[in-house]
């Protein structure tokens, strides 16, 4: 079937413009299976994370390992909250998982799961005292 | 030449010239399940005409492999008796038996009729009094993750208790329970064998829940055993796996339309997925409650609190497995606004066979099923705080006839008859 090019060439630079716009979360789903590293929104932080077992599974409780370390090497006193919400179902997670600090902005998430099949987004909530900064992975499931 | 040698042409076109070509020449459904199994399985020549269907894209096609066939139930290891067959013969004979209710006259069939898919018929089922839901069927129930529309229980022999000691369903007792047990000669020596005594007229609180808990297990080892047979549409799956053109034709052209719509257009699979054809959780139907009016039904939102207050659960001492994977994702559960209202997504397997639908018997039919979620008319409104998965459909009459043919074609082969065995003196009594 012949189509017309000029559509196709427009559809291909917007399609390009968007893949540069959001290249973090468009990296984070393409590395999920073997871990990914997303940069906090505001710029502090980068995380490290991996899931277990990797992929992640459907209809299936799995962990996070996570590393959290300012982007500028310091000492800090990091605390974690994780979630994960299906933005165009508008729900998130049936569960809230445990999140256990090991040290050295070391963490590991048990017991996340995603109940349903579709395009979920994992939101790292990083505080530091009283600041707060996400950071957010795209994964499809 | 007939359709069948067109889709079998069209097979070597795709290999040799990509999806895309396939998708332009519209080729059958056949051909687009087919094409990704060429390598390991070349399709057989079919022997009849199969009409035309809508293509699949490759996610469809992954998505309708991904709903057959029906795996074995998953162990249950809260349950150490689950899988024990003298279980589920003490279990089925309590599950028929009357006398566990107070005043002798419901037992759990009374809901949950095998002739009637293990449901009752009802919009709102009857026990003792009128109740405010509909009787979900029991069918496939051992694939389930939580129980009741609002999964307030999360292990079938935690669920077995409620409507036993619920004042308005049996109104029963573990007391009346084990006293059934003990007074009956049969039952006794069968309990007695397999769980190796029974606490006498005069035992502890303890010790009578312990027997009571057993018995419950083996009414649930019964429920395990309702398992539905490969319906048409798995036998339809299955050749498309191993490219059997000819045996396609288990599926109806209507329901074949049907099931592209499924997994398409109308996106029954967002929620009816994988092999139950149910996600097992809980979503806002936006269905109106019958009698109208704003809804006042929590669903969801309630059945969290009474399932952190159950003495059974998963997680309970009355579990074989209470630090085990079932325990920790109750343990981890979230209530929050949003659940206000929701309900348990039901199976579809088997689901011709258990009118009327949703949580308050609200709909007479699948047509008026699908009619509700094709145009949302007289849906309930979002919520803040609701989720966002329903949308209009759009659907022509044609499309909406398509999905009930596929719906239909989920019924397990022989289900009426082996439903009708499990009754005391049908064919599969022991």
């Amino acid at each position: 079937m012949r189509r017309a090019a000029g559509p196709l060439v427009l559809a291909l630079c917007l399609g390009a413009l968007s893949c540069t716009a959001h290249r973090g979360v468009r990296d984070a789903a393409r590395a999920v299976d073997k871990g990914s590293v997303v940069e906090s929104n505001g710029g502090e932080y980068v995380v490290t994370w991996r899931s277990e077992p990797a992929p992640i599974p459907l209809d299936e409780a799995f962990d996070l390992v996570v590393h959290v370390r300012p982007r500028e090497p310091r000492a800090a006193d990091l605390a974690l909250a994780v979630d994960a919400v299906m933005p165009l179902h508008q729900h998130g997670m049936n569960v809230v998982p445990d999140v256990h600090a090991l040290g050295d902005g070391r963490f590991r998430v048990e017991g996340m799961f995603f109940q349903m099949a579709g395009d979920w987004e994992i939101r790292f909530d990083i505080s530091e005292g009283a600041l707060t900064e996400r950071a957010q992975a795209a994964v499809q499931r | 030449m007939s359709m069948g040698r067109a889709i079998a042409g069209l097979v070597v076109l795709a290999v040799a010239a990509g999806a895309a070509l396939v998708e332009a020449a519209g080729a059958a459904l056949e051909v687009a399940a087919g094409a990704a199994l060429a390598e390991v399985a070349p399709p057989i020549p079919p022997a009849v005409d199969l009409p035309a269907t809508p293509p699949l894209t490759d996610a469809q096609r992954k998505l309708v492999l991904s709903l057959s066939p029906l795996p074995p139930p998953p162990a249950d290891p809260t349950n150490s008796v689950g899988d024990d067959p003298r279980a589920a013969e003490i279990g089925r004979r309590l599950f028929f038996d009357a006398r566990l209710s107070g005043d002798g006259t419901i037992s759990c069939a009374t809901c949950h009729v095998p002739e009637l898919g293990f449901g009752d018929g009802r919009r709102l089922s009857r026990g003792l009094a009128d109740l405010p839901r509909h009787a979900p069927t029991i069918w496939n129930v051992a694939y389930q993750r939580w129980f009741f529309w609002d999964g307030r229980a999360d292990t079938p022999w935690a669920q077995a208790i409620g409507p036993l000691e619920h004042p308005d369903e049996m109104a029963g007792s573990p007391e009346r329970l084990v006293a059934v047990l003990r007074d009956d000669e049969a039952l006794r020596a069968r309990f007695v064998d397999l769980f190796g005594s029974l606490p006498p007229a005069d035992a502890s609180r303890d010790a009578v829940m312990r027997a009571a808990v057993n018995a419950l297990k083996s009414i649930a080892a019964f429920e395990r055993t309702l398992v539905s047979a490969p319906s048409p549409f798995d036998r339809f799956v299955e050749a498309v796996r191993k490219g059997d053109a000819g045996a396609m034709t288990a599926l109806s052209p209507e329901a074949r339309r049907g099931l592209v719509l499924f997994v398409g257009k109308a996106a029954c699979v967002t929620c009816h997925s994988g092999p139950l054809l149910s996600d097992r959780e809980f979503h806002d139907t936006r269905v109106a409650p019958l009698g109208g009016g704003a809804p006042t039904d929590p669903g969801r939102f309630e059945g969290l609190a009474k399932l952190r207050a159950a003495e059974l659960s998963a997680g309970s001492r009355w579990s074989d497995a209470p630090a085990g994977k079932q325990a920790a994702l109750s343990r981890r559960l979230v209530k929050e606004p949003r659940q206000w209202g929701e309900f348990k997504t039901p199976s579809l397997r088997n689901v011709a066979l258990s009118p009327p639908y949703m949580h308050q018997g609200q709909f007479a039919t699948l047509m008026d099923v699908v009619n509700h979620y094709d145009t949302l008319d007289g849906a309930t409104p979002l919520g803040h705080h609701s989720e966002s998965i329903l949308k209009p459909l759009g659907l022509t009459p044609t499309e909406r006839s398509d999905l009930v043919a596929f719906l239909e074609s989920l019924t397990g082969e022989g289900a009426a008859e082996a439903a009708a065995a499990t009754r005391p003196g049908g064919a599969d009594q022991k």
